[in-house]
């Protein structure tokens, strides 16, 4: 009987965790938020981490959330832009 | 022009009962998934009537009206279409806001939009002005080797212009295709098992998706692939008989070869769903023939460039299509390189829309908040859900063959728009699951809303102008009417002309299309053909030998004029 604790973790799920840190690294912190929660989300829906359902619910709309206000900050100026040429 | 509104009404309505009637007769068990079959069989009916008409000489309003008229009158004679009012579902508040502003948005801009894009002008429609003016198909190929590239959608914006012998309509053709996309992305909901309210949330983030709706209002045909993709996704899911899935199959390839990109995955999905059981009663004989048809009409382009050119895609040749010198606009084949840039690119940073909402998506997903968030809800949905979990191997799929196989540029991400229906069915499926993500939905379509509203590609102000103008003449460009010769004008052959604008609203003048090497061989051809004004390459050397012979002078852009005309 393998004890839960140590369950071994696939070397596969080092690649959304390695592509965090490459964002992270990649550019200025500002730009790389998003893109670094997405790949830990990534890296926690998929590790096996049986995360307990309202932790995981918890982690979709924070995720959720980031990305949408990221999107809104990024389309902010030229939908005013836009609203100011109608 | 009143007559051409009769016989557009006519034929519509034939055509529509028609598609009913075989909906009525083959019904799948789902009403969503019946208003997509509907939606299939028109738009084939309709490609396929103009298609027949091109070839035939046929290609006018009373022909195709007669054609429409013989149709209503079997079906009402035969009373295969139960005419009745129309019940429409008890949609949520929010949903059902989203999805009447974009109802009303679309139609409005159908009605004030003119095309501006540079392809659209360039090679998409001076076919349909060389088709309108002839009465039908004709070899003149233009100022693009593009041109010859399948030209489905092209089809059914013939329709929506050859009635009134106008473009004013030409944007229904993507509006039509929009809403398919639209009526996918509430059944793709209710196929994996969503409550009517959350598809309803699905169809209105799909509908306010800006990729999918600011392509249909700019005669961009890239949307209208999404659409058939997310339309044949539903049918794999309803199991429909196999003549019913080649529809949308024939009708995508016709429009463009990217459809067929997407194929390996939706191939995976029939056999991962092989084993549901079959969802519509098998319909050989008229599947046969409906799916015959598409097959027909989709591959027709193809056939058409292997007997002329040799080569079914013409013009790509072994290496692709070139455009400007070193700049492959179309690879051909998949290639590694060509997925990293794509996929590095799409991660990097397109994926948040940085840029504003042009309908090329320049440097842009299109897919707004809603498909963004709705992609991490998929992400979410395919742990929990079968049939989701299909669905998302079967994207991921399409998603990496796509983007293998398209030329990593500004604009490559267009490709894989059929993702944006999925992605809200994602976000629906979240919002079912989680309650508290049903105000994020909400304020992604009001951010959404905002965006669609004027895209990028229109100079700021051009609204108040175009909506300043009548119908009739309703144009953008420097190549107004004022400044044209009326009844024809010429046009040379070359790089970053756009004829298109030159035809009128109205198709009402003549385009020459020059291709003369000399400045002494292009004004012998313009005095043969009596041309006062043509369209050149200002830095080309016919024009700069014509301008030193005399009697020609630059008017605006690359506009060349006769002094004193004749």
């Amino acid at each position: 009987v393998t004890e839960p604790s140590s369950r071994r973790l696939s070397p596969l799920l080092l690649i959304p965790l390695a592509g965090a840190v490459w964002r992270l690294l990649a550019r200025p912190w500002k730009d790389a938020w998003a893109d670094a929660a997405l790949w830990i989300f990534l890296w926690l829906l998929y590790s096996g981490w049986e995360l307990r359902p309202e932790r995981r619910r918890a982690a979709v709309c924070i995720l959720m959330l980031a990305l949408m206000a990221r999107h809104c900050l990024e389309q902010l100026p030229w939908t005013l832009d836009m609203i100011r040429s109608l | 022009m009143a007559l051409g509104a009769l016989w557009m009404l006519i034929a519509n309505l034939g055509v529509c009962a028609v598609s009913a009637a075989l909906v009525r007769r083959h019904p799948s068990g789902s009403r969503s998934l019946d208003l997509v079959q509907f939606l299939l069989i028109r738009m084939l009916f309709i490609s396929a009537a103009v298609g027949l008409a091109g070839l035939l000489g046929l290609l006018s309003a009373v022909p195709l009206g007669l054609a429409g008229l013989l149709a209503l009158a079997a079906v009402l004679l035969t009373r295969a279409v139960p005419f009745g009012p129309l019940r429409l579902p008890a949609l949520p508040a929010v949903p059902a806001a989203a999805l009447a502003f974009a109802g009303l948005l679309m139609a409005a801009q159908v009605w004030f939009f003119v095309p501006v894009i540079g392809d659209v002008l360039s090679y998409h429609l001076p076919k349909i002005g060389e088709w309108i003016q002839h009465r039908g198909f004709t070899s003149e190929w233009g100022t693009d080797p593009r041109s010859t590239f399948p030209s489905g959608f092209e089809l059914i914006e013939t329709w929506w212009v050859v009635f009134l012998h106008h473009d004013v309509l030409l944007e229904m053709a993507g509006a039509e295709c929009w809403f398919l996309g639209v009526a996918s992305a509430w059944t793709l909901a209710r196929q994996v098992g969503l409550a009517a309210s959350s598809a309803a949330l699905s169809a209105a983030g799909a509908a306010l998706t800006p990729g999918l709706f600011l392509q249909a209002t700019s005669g961009l045909n890239d949307g209208a692939v999404a659409s058939l993709l997310a339309a044949t996704t539903a049918l794999i899911l309803g199991r429909v008989p196999w003549g019913f899935l080649l529809i949308p199959v024939g009708l995508g390839l016709g429009i463009k070869p990217t459809y067929g990109f997407a194929l390996p995955g939706l191939a995976l999905l029939l056999w991962l769903d092989r084993r549901e059981p079959r969802g519509m009663p098998a319909a050989v004989r008229t599947g046969a023939v409906l799916g015959s048809l598409a097959l027909l009409t989709g591959a027709s382009w193809y056939l058409r460039n292997l007997v002329q050119f040799g080569d079914p895609l013409h013009p790509m040749g072994r290496l692709g299509a070139f455009i400007n010198e070193g700049h492959i606009a179309q690879q051909v084949g998949p290639r590694w390189t060509t997925l990293f840039e794509n996929l590095r690119r799409l991660f990097d940073n397109r994926i948040y829309d940085r840029e504003p909402y042009h309908p090329m998506l320049d440097l842009i997903t299109g897919w707004g908040p809603f498909g963004l968030c709705g992609a991490v809800g998929l992400l979410w949905a395919v742990r929990e859900r079968p049939a989701l979990r299909r669905l998302g191997w079967a994207a991921l799929a399409s998603t990496l063959v796509t983007l293998s196989l398209v030329a990593s540029d500004a604009w490559s991400l267009r490709f894989i728009l059929f993702l944006a229906p999925l992605f809200c069915v994602g976000l629906a499926w979240a919002a079912e699951e989680l309650p508290l993500l049903r105000p994020l939905a909400a304020a992604c379509l009001l951010v959404q809303a905002a965006g669609v509203i004027m895209p990028a590609s229109l100079p700021p102000g051009s609204l108040r102008e175009l909506a300043g103008l009548s119908w009739r003449e309703r144009s953008l460009g420097p190549y107004g009417a004022a400044a044209l010769p009326p009844d024809q004008v010429g046009c040379m052959v070359g790089p970053g002309i756009r004829p298109y604008s030159l035809y009128g609203p109205a198709f009402e003048r003549r385009v020459r299309y020059l291709r003369q090497e000399t400045g002494a061989e292009l004004a012998a051809e313009l005095d043969r053909l009596g041309l006062n004004g043509f369209l050149g390459n200002p830095g080309g050397r016919p024009v700069k030998e014509l301008l030193a012979l005399g009697g020609w002078k630059r008017d605006v852009g690359s506009l060349y004029l006769r002094t004193p005309p004749r």
